[in-house]
């Protein structure tokens, strides 16, 4: 066991290693001048040569690639070439706009896909079953930022309504406010993801069903309810809680989505306009530590497996 | 006692035969099946409709076709944009964009990704682990962000995108498809065709190519529905295929930010993304189930 989580230990830093590099490489292949786009265009030859000093761009790649890296050992998050705010400053206040986006979506995911999943399996091939089915590829058909930008609009035609935009309604503040800022994005984010758990809650159940142990539990006599409960569903849970754990990543990619729409100053909001405006700095710090984050996410679930069965690990 | 064999030529036209009544069945198999039926009806009217636009759309999708901001009539049944273009002719050309970025990534990226999953699997040792890490790499990331960190680099183009996209699914077609060849490469017509001299190249071409290329042709639909989808909404955010071109995605965009609202300028270009994603992702799923059942779940 040790063994192996010092390999996945080892694979982990080689991959994070091999992202620090292509990210910060990726990002020095384009064009575009960042000394030029920090001063804008009315910005003198003497003024662009002097911000590349600052910025240090005048170094050669890889010094200027150690010279991050040993910003990132420092945990020190850098700042914006543009602006000058330090990205931890804007960190600590986009957090918690992400976190209660997500926390939301989950909920919202997790009531109606596992519910949906299981009615689906346990009346397989049922009228009940196909309509939870086609649903589900619905779900994962219509594109969110559609749906948010439809929820955005109509309300706003029909009665004039709209919700907090521009500015963070802090729950505590008001948490009505706070709640129809949040709500609208959550949900539109939590369907969509709930189409993917709903299918693989279903798939996971019918297999359990199809084990010698629900048999088993059958024929002794148990109730139908309680082979369900007690048996079945636990054990066809496990994959579906691996995968909820790792969607949280995929999630980031909606939050860019929605957040844009909803206009939440959140972490989605910050890598979207870094991007735009080409503020590499922060690009590739946050690129890496939304990388470590899913690294470390996998590793986790990759070693909690290893634990509950044997066979992986010597495999 | 003599007994007849099939000469070179005559096991061509077997294999071509068989080859041919796989099609076949798999045709009706989709018959059989509703909703595969269903998708392959909607993504046949796609093709259609994509193909004729300039004969079908009554505008050119950059044409000023009337006075902005019209409700659905008669002469626009779509309505028209803030420029006075006609909604329909744009969805309808819009079509063009969808299928070609959608077909072109998934096609030059399940090549590409077949070929380093068939490398990775069939030599083994350090040429599969420098390769499994750069896929770990790669698949570490949020779809949407790596997605979206290359194109602000390589910049907004619709040639970009189709690079960005079919980039983005090397990783997992390469993951999929070396499983397929490990689980391959110990039968015995491998071997034997070791045996008798083959380079590894001939080995990898012409005989584990042909046995994993059924499975490559079902991920790659499965892939269709995610391609286009990502053209969509790479091209709402403003970093896909830039406007004017009639992008579904960037329209929806344009719609968002317009003043005043016209809701039909921003619903019908979405609901056309909507029933295109839902054709492929049908006609992907009846696929999978009809030819690998064991796939499900694994290509999202």
């Amino acid at each position: 066991m040790r063994a192996y989580i010092v390999r996945r230990l080892l694979l982990s830093a080689v991959v994070l290693a091999l992202i620090s590099v292509g990210v910060f490489w990726l990002l020095r292949l384009g064009p575009g001048d960042i000394a030029q786009v920090a001063l804008g265009q009315g910005a003198s030859q003497e003024q662009v040569g002097a911000m590349r000093e600052h910025l240090g761009l005048n170094e050669p790649i890889y010094q200027q690639y150690f010279r991050w890296m040993g910003q990132v050992f420092r945990a020190d998050l850098g700042e914006s070439a543009i602006s000058g705010t330090p990205v931890a400053s804007e960190l600590t206040s986009r957090l918690p706009v992400t976190a209660e986006l997500l926390i939301i979506t989950l909920l919202v995911t997790v009531a109606i896909g596992i519910p949906a999943g299981v009615v689906s399996a346990l009346y397989r091939n049922s009228p009940i079953d196909y309509t939870v089915r086609v649903a589900a590829t619905i779900g994962l058909s219509v594109p969110v930022f559609w749906v948010a930008t439809l929820v955005i609009l109509l309300p706003n035609q029909w009665w004039g309504y709209s919700p907090p935009l521009g500015r963070t309604v802090g729950f505590f503040d008001d948490p009505l406010g706070n709640l129809r800022q949040f709500v609208p994005p959550a949900v539109i984010l939590g369907t969509a993801a709930a189409s993917g758990i709903m299918r693989l809650t279903r798939s996971a159940l019918l297999e359990v069903l199809r084990q010698d142990y629900i048999r088993t539990a059958r024929s002794k006599g148990l109730r139908e309810r309680m082979v369900i409960w007690r048996h079945a569903l636990r054990n066809s849970l496990v994959p579906v809680v691996t995968v909820l754990g790792l969607q949280v990543a995929a999630l980031l990619g909606g939050a860019i989505i929605v957040e844009q729409i909803f206009t939440l100053r959140g972490l989605g909001n910050y890598m979207y306009q870094s991007i735009v405006i080409e503020d590499f700095a922060v690009v590739q710090t946050m690129a890496l530590y939304v990388a470590l984050a899913v690294v470390l996410m996998n590793l986790v679930v990759d070693i909690t497996y290893a634990w509950l069965n044997p066979r992986i690990r010597y495999g | 006692m003599e007994v007849a064999r099939p000469g070179p030529l005559e096991e061509a036209q077997i294999a071509g035969r068989a080859r041919r009544a796989w099609g076949r069945r798999l045709f009706f198999s989709i018959l059989r099946n509703p909703l595969g039926l269903a998708g392959l009806l909607l993504v046949l009217t796609l093709v259609v409709v994509g193909g004729l636009a300039p004969f079908i759309a009554p505008f050119g999708q950059n044409e000023s076709a009337g006075i902005p901001f019209q409700d659905p009539s008669w002469g626009h049944p779509f309505g028209t944009d803030q420029f006075g273009r006609d909604i329909m002719s744009r969805v309808i050309f819009g079509a063009r964009i969808s299928l070609a970025v959608g077909f072109l990534s998934v096609i030059g990226g399940t090549l590409v990704g077949t070929t380093i999953g068939m490398m990775s699997g069939y030599f083994g040792g350090w040429v599969d682990n420098l390769i499994q890490r750069v896929v770990d790499t790669a698949m570490a990331f949020p779809g949407l962000i790596l997605l979206l960190l290359i194109v602000s680099v390589l910049g907004p183009s619709m040639k970009n995108v189709i690079i960005v996209i079919g980039v983005g699914i090397i990783p997992g077609v390469s993951r999929v498809i070396r499983g397929a060849v490990l689980a391959e490469k110990h039968n015995q017509y491998i071997e034997a065709a070791q045996a008798t001299g083959a380079s590894s190249v001939r080995v990898l071409f012409r005989h584990v190519a042909p046995n994993v290329a059924p499975l490559a042709i079902v991920i790659a639909t499965t892939l269709l529905a995610g391609a286009i989808l990502a053209e969509a909404a790479l091209s709402f955010l403003g970093l896909g295929v830039p406007p004017p071109n009639p992008s579904w995605g960037a329209d929806v965009n344009l719609a968002r930010n317009a003043f005043p609202i016209h809701i039909w300028w921003a619903f019908f270009p979405g609901l056309a993304i909507a029933l295109t994603v839902l054709g492929f992702n049908f006609l992907g799923d009846a696929l999978r189930d009809i030819l690998d059942p064991r796939l499900r779940g694994v290509t999202r």
